[in-house]
């Protein structure tokens, strides 16, 4: 009998395993995207678990427009990688730090 | 009673409003103008507080106080401005309005052609309103207030001829000497707030019963502990010291002779050094209750007023004479307060008001006809050049020394019997220290006397050639000021002593009480001037008149002999004891080094460097060190923010029920 | 029946989530991610929510990762550097996550017998449609009548996306020529000449 901790469980891994990919990575953004994209899907996948185990659809409702939300927002961010690529020459987080105090 | 509210705040802020006209416009107006308006105030506010003090003798009005302006409220405590009026207080009003119109009036002789005169009228005006609010106050920090005007306007008097070198040090020298015994007010205020919860006088001596029926003290140093009522009024009077110089705050008072002869008058022979005065027998109800301070006071008074009068024998300035001769009778005055004799105090301080104010508007007439020779061995036999100047002059001299009959006399004698009828501790040594003080007296005012105007001339033919009387407006005050030299203490003293003038303005315990005493044994002012023509202190004032014309007069080679002989006292006189050679090279260095001390230590590093400096610089600091947490690293916000989320979860799942 | 399939997408949806972070190659850990896109839609499957399975794989799977793998191929990344890709204070890092997971079980555990038994489903009843009719009729019930707005709005978003994506990586024609100020003023002499032969 499948409960709603398993499914919650599964999500709360996923999302802590996104987390690690942002801390420890410091070499590619794209990696960096791409775990954002993970946390993203932990939190849908929370969702959808929970619009399941209390019949109401408004969970999916929302899965849905964050899925455009995150769809969009990884277009943009590709976007500025490329003006970044274009100026700096590197996607290494480590060399983009002009913003520093 | 709303006469005698509206009547007395006329008094009083006419004029403040003559200072003001002449200290704002008087560069507009004409002096003519000027000083029309400032004498007709001024004369205006005399016949004024006359009619009040008619008043309140013959019983019209009684004791009233009013509250003019209540300007602030700290707790329980209420700070206002207010009157307080009873018979002590018109007394003083009356004295310091009359002898004030009458420097008025001749400061329009003295000071002309002088290029600030309007200004010297704007002081001296501004001088008798701070007088006033002084002695009409009704509580401690309107007294204070008064207390540091009059300061403030003998400093701006002293100073006047600012230009001259010597007369600013004088009036620094004043100011900072009055300080020192303000001080010691301040702390005697502040301790009477402490004890009493209040400032007004009313409320603090209704208390002062119930308060030191106990045995209060305060403990100075382990086991040395100090009746609290004796700090009170022994740091009160340390203020009076300031004022009234006393020994040894008295240095100022001879050098202020600086400043123009109508100040001298006004301010450091009748009024601003009669404040300290004033306010002991005001403060009766206080000082009574303290026999230490009044043993302390009898005994600054006496050495006062003995060593000051011998100073005056050695001195050639005419008005530095006069200034010592001040210093002595203040002495005098404060030795009957200490023998709880307020009433005698006050009424020699009354006498005392019109003739030194006599004396040395007669010496500034003298000065100015010499054209401002103050040297009184480069004069003498003024009397044929000056005869008016020179009957008022022989009157003010006989009441200063207590000739029998003039006003100085009753005053004095008073005294001196109160002195004699006192069983304080102390009293017998300052009853020999007044009793020959009269004697001293008598002798350098004759000497004064006759070396000005009887012996040979020793002045230069030019100014032999324009010396003549002096104008109306110089000779009138000097006539006005004569007649209550001769006739206010015959009448007067009928009221003291008979009538019981001062009953509800003064306080004076049983034990202590020998005015009361006195009054037992009086029988009216012509039997006390019969009796006196031969009493033992007008022996003493006719031997020094005869003697100081036998010195000065008829054998002055003596004189010389004399000198010769006992160098060494010559040497001490002339040198005022050393209390100025001890102030300038002992006192003042040590002031200095721990001025700089504080200037370098606290000004600079602590205040400057550390508050303000260190303030700008501790956030410098901190900004270098916070700017450290911007790495620019887009994985460090990240850490950041996401250890702050889960120490939120913490907190919430663990902490927060 | 249902426990093994869950269990089955759950393993292979987080082996592969880890495996985005371990590989080496950009590449492959892109391709780890579309699995992982794939396994978790098969779940999403499990719990009835068809339209959204499908539209993950197509939307996500189909264009944001194959956006992802143009950029990849396009960038000059260096594959051969011998530098570790991870921070040196890796195993510190570590414990934050791990830490996280079991603070969120922890919590999980104080609802017991919410999130552990079956007896959620019986606790709430909603207005919406239930699940049970066809899912995309619900959806579509319920996106066009009571979210509609942002159902439009999130239309717009999409629109302000694809311009400022095509703003930020907009260069100008190749061969356009004008100048950039700034650039001339601070030119130095070396940038235009270079000295060959001293003689």
């Amino acid at each position: 009998m499948l409960v709603l901790s398993n499914y919650l469980i599964f999500s709360t891994f996923l999302f802590s395993i996104g987390l690690t990919g942002v801390f420890i990575n410091r070499k590619n953004i794209i990696i960096l995207l791409m775990c954002i994209e993970l946390i993203l899907l932990a939190v849908n996948t929370n969702f959808i678990v929970f619009s399941h185990f209390i019949n109401d659809l408004t969970g999916q409702i929302f899965v849905f427009f964050v899925l455009t939300v995150a769809a969009v927002e990884a277009a943009i961010g590709l976007a500025i990688l490329i003006a970044l690529f274009r100026q700096k020459n590197t996607i290494k987080i480590e060399d983009i730090n002009t913003l520093k105090g | 009673m709303n006469n005698l509210y509206v009547l007395s705040i006329l008094i009083i802020f006419l004029p403040l409003i003559s200072s003001l006209i002449s200290g704002f416009f008087g560069k507009y107006l004409k002096n003519v103008l000027i000083h029309t308006i400032s004498v007709s105030f001024m004369g205006f506010s005399t016949i004024l507080s006359v009619i009040i003090f008619y008043k309140f003798l013959i019983g019209d009005f009684d004791n009233t106080e009013f509250t003019m302006y209540v300007w602030g409220n700290v707790g329980n405590l209420t700070l206002e401005i207010g009157l307080l009026l009873d018979k002590l207080t018109v007394l003083m009003m009356v004295i310091v309005t009359f002898v004030s119109f009458m420097v008025h009036i001749y400061t329009i002789g003295y000071m002309h052609g002088d290029e600030g005169y309007i200004r010297f009228f704007s002081y001296i005006s501004f001088f008798t309103f701070s007088m006033l609010i002084l002695v009409a106050s009704n509580n401690f920090l309107q007294l204070f207030f008064g207390w540091e005007a009059v300061g403030l306007a003998s400093y701006l008097l002293i100073g006047f001829w600012y230009k001259r070198e010597s007369a600013i040090f004088a009036n620094l020298k004043a100011f900072l000497v009055n300080r020192v015994g303000d001080l010691g007010f301040l702390i005697g205020i502040s301790a009477i707030l402490f004890y009493f919860g209040t400032l007004n006088y009313i409320e603090v001596f209704d208390q002062v019963s119930g308060l030191f029926s106990e045995d209060l003290s305060i403990y100075i140093f382990f086991d040395l502990s100090v009746s609290s009522i004796s700090l009170i009024c022994v740091c009160l009077f340390i203020g009076a010291m300031g004022k009234s110089a006393q020994i040894p705050l008295h240095v100022w008072l001879p050098d202020s002779m600086e400043g123009p002869t109508p100040i001298s008058a006004l301010i450091h022979a009748a009024t601003m050094v009669t404040a300290g005065i004033f306010m002991t027998t005001r403060m009766s109800f206080l000082f009574e209750y303290s026999e230490f301070s009044l043993t302390f006071i009898v005994l600054v008074g006496s050495i006062t007023c003995f060593s000051m009068g011998l100073l005056g024998i050695v001195q050639t300035d005419i008005k530095r004479i006069i200034a010592y001769s001040t210093l002595s009778q203040l002495g005098l005055m404060v030795t009957a307060l200490g023998v709880s004799a307020y009433s005698a105090a006050i009424f020699h301080l009354m006498t005392h008001a019109f003739f030194k104010a006599l004396l040395f508007l007669g010496a500034g007439s003298v000065i100015i006809a010499m054209h401002h020779e103050q040297n009184i061995l480069n004069m003498g036999n003024i009397k044929k050049y000056m005869p008016i100047t020179y009957y008022t002059m022989l009157i003010g001299s006989l009441a200063l020394i207590g000739f029998p009959g003039f006003s100085g006399f009753f005053s004095k004698d008073l005294i001196i019997e109160a002195v004699k009828h006192s069983n304080l501790f102390g009293s017998k040594f300052a009853y020999y220290f007044v009793f020959f003080s009269v004697f001293v007296t008598s002798f350098y005012t004759f000497r004064l006397f006759f070396l000005v105007f009887h012996t040979h001339e020793r002045m230069s033919n030019d100014v032999k050639h324009h010396l003549e009387e002096s104008s109306y407006v110089i000779y009138i005050p000097l006539i006005l000021l004569a007649i209550p030299s001769i006739f206010s203490g015959w009448i007067f003293i009928n009221y003291i002593l008979i009538n019981n003038y001062f009953k509800d303005a003064i306080f004076v315990l049983k034990d202590h009480d020998v005015i009361f005493n006195i009054s037992q044994h009086f029988h009216g002012s012509s039997k006390m001037f019969l009796h006196g023509l031969f009493s033992a202190p007008c022996i003493l004032a006719y031997l020094g008149i005869f003697f100081a014309w036998f010195f000065y007069c008829k054998k002055v080679e003596y004189l010389l002999y004399l000198k010769k002989k006992f160098s060494i006292i010559y040497y001490i006189l002339i040198n005022k004891y050393g209390f100025d050679i001890f102030i300038q090279n002992i006192i003042v260095p040590i002031v200095l080094r721990i001025g700089l001390f504080f200037l370098n230590v606290f000004d600079k590093f602590i205040i400057d460097g550390f508050f303000v400096n260190g303030a700008a610089k501790f956030i410098k600091w901190s900004a270098e060190k916070l700017r450290l947490l911007q790495t620019g690293y887009l994985y460090h916000y990240v850490f950041v923010m996401v250890t702050g989320i889960l120490l939120l979860l913490v907190w919430f799942t663990f902490v927060f029920k | 029946m249902q426990q093994i399939l869950f269990y089955f997408f759950a393993s292979i949806s987080l082996i592969f989530a880890s495996s985005v972070i371990a590989f080496v190659n950009p590449m492959r850990s892109i391709l780890a991610l579309m699995v992982t896109f794939f396994s978790t839609a098969a779940l999403w499957l499990l719990l009835k929510a068809e339209f959204l399975a499908v539209v993950l794989v197509l939307v996500y799977v189909g264009a944001v990762m194959v956006l992802f793998l143009f950029v990849i191929m396009m960038l000059d990344i260096d594959k051969t550097s011998k530098e570790s890709r991870f921070s040196k204070k890796i195993f510190i890092l570590l414990l934050i996550p791990i830490f996280f997971d079991f603070l969120l079980i922890y919590i999980f555990s104080n609802y017991y017998d919410l999130f552990f038994s079956d007896k959620i489903s019986q606790l709430f009843y909603s207005n919406n449609f239930d699940i049970s009719i066809n899912n995309v009729k619900g959806l579509g019930y319920l996106l066009y009548d009571k979210y509609l707005f942002s159902f439009e709005i999130a239309g717009i978003l999409l629109l302000v996306g694809i311009v400022s994506s095509v703003i930020l990586s907009f260069r100008g024609k190749r061969n356009r020529k004008n100048q950039n100020q700034t650039e001339q003023i601070n030119v130095v002499s070396s940038d235009r000449i270079k000295l060959v032969n001293g003689n």
